[in-house]
């Protein structure tokens, strides 16, 4: 039997110096920073270590050392084998890429009877049928939807009240179902509707094509009515009512409910994850407004800053995870999907948050009159007469032409947070992304100025404040893990 | 040296120790706060900081230059260092085929 | 424990002069004549039938109705388990018998080779730097009598990657004289960085083919002091991604002893993070047999000492979405909320209980020890007197 030898004899590190592998930091509070690597995975470190680290001082078998070892943030003489994972993990995060659109959004109607000021559509009257889909666009618009080599494909209907256009949303579905036979593509179908002019027609029809249904729920019932009116004062009756109905004919998950936040909401985001709650739901997704659309127009939008609503999103994210320590499963949308980024190895599909931008190559929409527009965002400035992110129309333009047009790659390429400034040296990189309508709806430019920019300040918040609450706690770590896998 | 430093507090970077590029970064990154006018010679890089607003609270001004200039003259110490560890791994991650799934 | 290996067996004159042997055995009387002729008659009681190629007797009192001229032998007691469908190989020179496959047992493993390229701390099959090729000959004539409804069988070693092409012969081998078997190869992955094998491997498309490989540190210099070999990490983590690349199915193996506990939940990230792609991760008990008792003062721990860890590594390997399993550890010791992944799976040859154990109302659903434990193992093993829900 041989000697067997001891653990110090085969560690090869003090024979040579270490070299770091690409990593990027940013300050995370007074005391720490963060640290990240090329797939996102980060650490974190004193301003004294980040320079001990970048020096070369590094000793090697201390725990820190031993950490940025194990998480890639170096090579040395004892290992290499961290280059063919980062490239690995870096290639699973930009491998979704490929599949391309796999939101196809479809307006079937800008018609609507409710009047939120909010709305990011204008808004037309009941009996113009001008502004709805024919199905001649429809039928142009689905060629391009299957153009897309996305296995997974949902198309989503919007509005306006989409179900005000039912006939419109019965001929997609079909028709994309024929289609589809010899497609082979997994096929999933949203409304998007406020429920209030659901009937037992459109239930029935949902129900025989698996269609999920998304509605809007901003909150208890005052709040949401200030928020949403419509004659009768009683769309929180009607959506409630809606979610019961459209549960009990599809199933209680096929109904989802997304709020929008106002300068009411601010003050009331326990009242509104209570409502949450109260009605049943699963999950909320604590979203920042939008400055587009009827929200400029009303200056709406200036009537709070990013500082009051990220004040509203700790308070209820910090009420969730109260509840879900307490023993109640409940999540927080917004955060898993950023939690999907920073503690796995995945990417996810959310369109705000991807570097390329996801416009067009995340989610597409195809308006009511044929006109392609690289996101909802984007159909909201051309409604303020922007038509900068105005890719097309179905019946003037082939596919090629929508996708590898100016109008798309200009703004792809300029904003590929990768090379620019600001994001190409921040630490949070790899887990933000890249919005080029919107620092061209609020600065003027596709990439901005991200110290002056609301995105920039809002997602940098975001991630410090989801470290913050990890490091605090290891209950809330263990929560953040389930989270970052359940989506 | 050209530039107006009335009314603004300048700080002076030695090129041998600073690269432009680093000074460049750290006014980009303060631009909320501060407005930062860049000039200087061969031997200095001097700085001219102004308020961006007049709320702005300019006690911490230098302080807060001399930090920021500092970090991102590591960060590109830092990115000049790994850039062929970059390409590498690029260059990896877009030449082997499977494993996409996850 | 069970005896798969027997010297000075009693065999009768006919059978002295006869050549080495792998035979199925079978205890019913109405096999057809072709098959009888080639297979060994076991006998428990009642009259010996005619036809049969050898008689192997449980009581010698019987040894005097073999028919005449027909090989026979009288086994030990140890060997009263054989039975209908399983292989056993014959050495009548040397007085030998040694049990191949055994139908009743769930899982039966096949050692390719005693040779290996590792030589962990724990290892309970020491390695032999020896020409055992003949080894590979031998499970490929056995391959065919085995009972093709057997649901699982193992290839293990030394290192079975060794044997380069005929290792993958053997797989290929495998699975067509086994179409409904999985199986399951222990191996430390090293050789598939390199070269064809993982390649050649995955073209054979064996319909049920497991790998499991350990990994036992997230840092390199550690994994390759438990494994004695420099540069061990970077090839057997090389390895694991040569064979997911070709679509093979991966097990990640970790030990659970004093040398992989400090860096446990370490691992359990670095797995979430850089192979979140492997279909198992089993989280092994300590057999405390070949060199574990040597290096004993190295690598024991109580496992009453490691459940905090333990329990932290399942959850963050399990929140993650990956399939884990506890093996060789005793439902008394584990703590409770690891219990759903408990898996009951020492080899029915190898494991005994405790005294301490006396009166345990989960002794079903608890594996039980190696019977190697004797030598060491947990304080807090108690019965368990109310079976929880």
């Amino acid at each position: 039997m041989a000697k067997f030898r001891e653990r110090a004899d085969f560690d090869a590190s003090p024979s040579a110096p270490y070299e770091m592998l690409p990593w990027r930091f940013t300050l995370l509070d007074q005391e720490s920073y963060v640290a990240t690597n090329m797939a996102g995975e980060y650490v974190l470190m004193s301003r004294s270590e980040v320079a001990e680290f970048a020096d070369g001082r590094l000793a090697p078998a201390t725990p820190l050392y031993d950490e940025l070892k194990s998480r890639h943030f170096l090579i040395d003489a004892d290992t290499d084998v961290a280059l063919d994972l980062l490239a690995l993990k870096v290639r699973t995060k930009l491998a979704p890429l490929a599949n391309f659109t796999g939101l196809h959004i479809f307006v079937t109607t800008l018609r609507c009877e409710h009047s939120c000021p909010y709305c990011q559509v204008s808004r037309a009257n009941d009996d113009k049928r001008e502004f709805d889909m024919t199905e001649e666009t429809a039928l142009k618009s689905l060629d391009l939807v299957f153009r897309s080599p996305s296995r997974a494909l949902k198309i989503e209907f919007q509005g306006g009240e989409s179900l005000l256009n039912l006939p419109l949303i019965k001929f997609v579905v079909l028709e994309a179902k024929r289609r589809n036979q010899a497609a082979g593509r997994d096929l999933a179908f949203v409304i998007a509707t406020n429920l209030a002019v659901l009937d037992d027609d459109a239930l029935e029809f949902a129900r025989q094509h698996d269609i999920l249904m998304s509605t809007s729920l901003d909150g208890p019932a005052d709040l949401h009515n200030r928020n949403r009116p419509r004659p009768g004062k009683d769309s929180y009756e009607r959506t409630v009512d809606g979610i019961r109905r459209a549960r009990r004919a599809l199933g209680h998950h096929s109904v989802g409910a997304l709020m929008t936040t106002t300068a009411a909401s601010l003050s009331s985001v326990r009242d509104i994850i209570d409502e949450y709650i109260r009605l049943d739901f699963g999950s909320i997704f604590l979203r920042p407004l939008s400055p587009y659309g009827f929200a400029m127009k009303t200056k709406f939008y200036q009537s709070y800053d990013q500082s009051k609503w990220l004040d509203f999103y700790f308070e209820g994210l910090d009420y969730i995870i109260e509840l879900n320590l307490g023993g109640f499963e409940f999540i927080e949308q917004y955060a898993a999907m950023v939690l999907k980024k920073m503690l796995t190895p995945m990417q996810t599909s959310y369109v705000d948050l991807m570097s390329p931008a996801g416009i067009a190559i995340g989610a597409i929409v195809y308006n009511y009159d044929g006109a392609v527009y690289a996101s909802d965002e984007s159909r909201m400035l051309a409604e303020m007469d922007d038509k900068t992110f105005a890719l097309g129309n179905v019946h003037d333009h082939e596919f090629a032409e929508i996708m590898l047009g100016d109008a798309l790659l200009d703004p792809l390429e300029a904003s590929f947070a990768s090379s620019v400034p600001g994001c190409s040296w921040c630490a949070f990189e790899p887990w933000c992304g890249a919005d080029p309508v919107f620092h061209h709806a609020t600065q003027g430019d596709f990439v901005g100025k991200k110290p002056l920019s609301a995105f920039c300040t809002r997602n940098m918040e975001v991630f410090r404040g989801l470290i913050s609450r990890m490091e605090a706690s290891p209950d809330v770590r263990r929560l953040f893990e389930r989270w970052a896998n359940i989506i | 040296m050209t530039g107006d430093s009335v009314g603004a507090i300048v700080v002076d970077f030695p090129s041998t120790a600073f690269s432009a590029e680093a000074v460049k970064r750290a006014a980009y990154a303060l631009m909320a706060r501060y407005d930062v006018a860049i000039g200087g010679d061969a031997d200095v890089i001097r700085c001219a900081i102004r308020p961006a607003h007049p709320t702005v609270d300019m006690a911490t001004a230098e302080r807060d230059l001399r930090r920021e200039v500092v970090d991102h003259d590591l960060r590109i110490s830092i990115e000049q260092r790994t850039s062929p560890y970059r390409d590498a791994i690029l260059g990896l991650a877009f030449s082997k085929t499977g494993l996409q799934d996850g | 424990m069970i005896t798969l290996r027997g010297r000075s067996i009693g065999f009768n004159a006919a059978a002295i002069e006869r050549d080495s042997t792998i035979l199925r055995l079978s205890s019913d009387e109405r096999r057809p004549a072709p098959l009888k002729a080639r297979e060994g008659y076991i006998h428990s009681h009642g009259d010996l039938p005619r036809g049969f190629g050898w008689y192997l007797l449980k009581s010698a009192e019987f040894i005097g109705q073999v028919p005449d001229g027909a090989p026979g032998a009288v086994l030990p007691q140890e060997f009263d388990y054989l039975g209908d469908g399983d292989v056993v190989r014959l050495e009548p020179a040397r007085g030998g018998v040694r049990t191949l496959f055994r139908k009743a047992s769930p899982y039966n493993h096949f050692m390719l080779t005693e040779r290996c390229n590792n030589y962990c701390l724990m290892c309970s099959q020491p390695p032999r730097q020896i020409d055992d090729g003949w080894i590979v000959d031998e499970v490929l004539e056995a391959l065919p009598l085995i009972d093709r409804g057997a649901a699982e069988i193992g290839f293990t070693g030394g290192e079975p990657t060794l044997l380069g092409s005929r290792f993958v012969q053997l797989v290929q081998a495998t699975g067509s004289h086994l179409p409904k078997t999985a199986l399951h190869v222990l191996s430390n992955g090293r050789l598939f960085a390199q070269g064809s094998l993982a390649r050649d491997l995955a073209a054979v498309r064996h319909h049920d083919l497991m790998i499991g490989i350990p990994v036992y540190a997230d840092l390199a210099h550690v994994h390759d002091h438990v494994v004695q070999a420099d540069g061990a990490f970077d090839e057997t983590i090389r390895g694991i991604l040569a064979l997911k690349q070709h679509g093979l199915r991966v097990e990640v193996r970790v030990v659970l002893q004093a040398q992989t506990i400090p860096r446990l939940t370490a691992l359990a990230r670095f797995l979430t993070r850089n192979l979140l792609f492997v279909d198992h991760v089993a989280l092994m008990g300590l057999e405390i047999t070949g060199f574990a008792r040597a290096n004993l003062d190295r690598i024991w721990i109580d496992p009453a000492d490691y459940q905090a860890e333990l329990a932290e590594a399942v959850g963050i390997l399990d929140r993650a979405g990956m399939s884990v399993s506890i093996f060789n550890s005793q439902l008394c010791v584990l703590e409770p909320s690891l219990w759903p992944f408990a898996r009951r799976s020492i080899s029915d040859w190898k494991n005994e209980y405790m005294p301490e154990c006396e009166g345990c109302e989960a002794k079903g659903m608890c594996g039980g020890f190696f019977s190697s434990a004797k030598y060491q193992y947990s304080r807090a093993i108690r019965p368990i007197l109310s079976a929880a829900a």
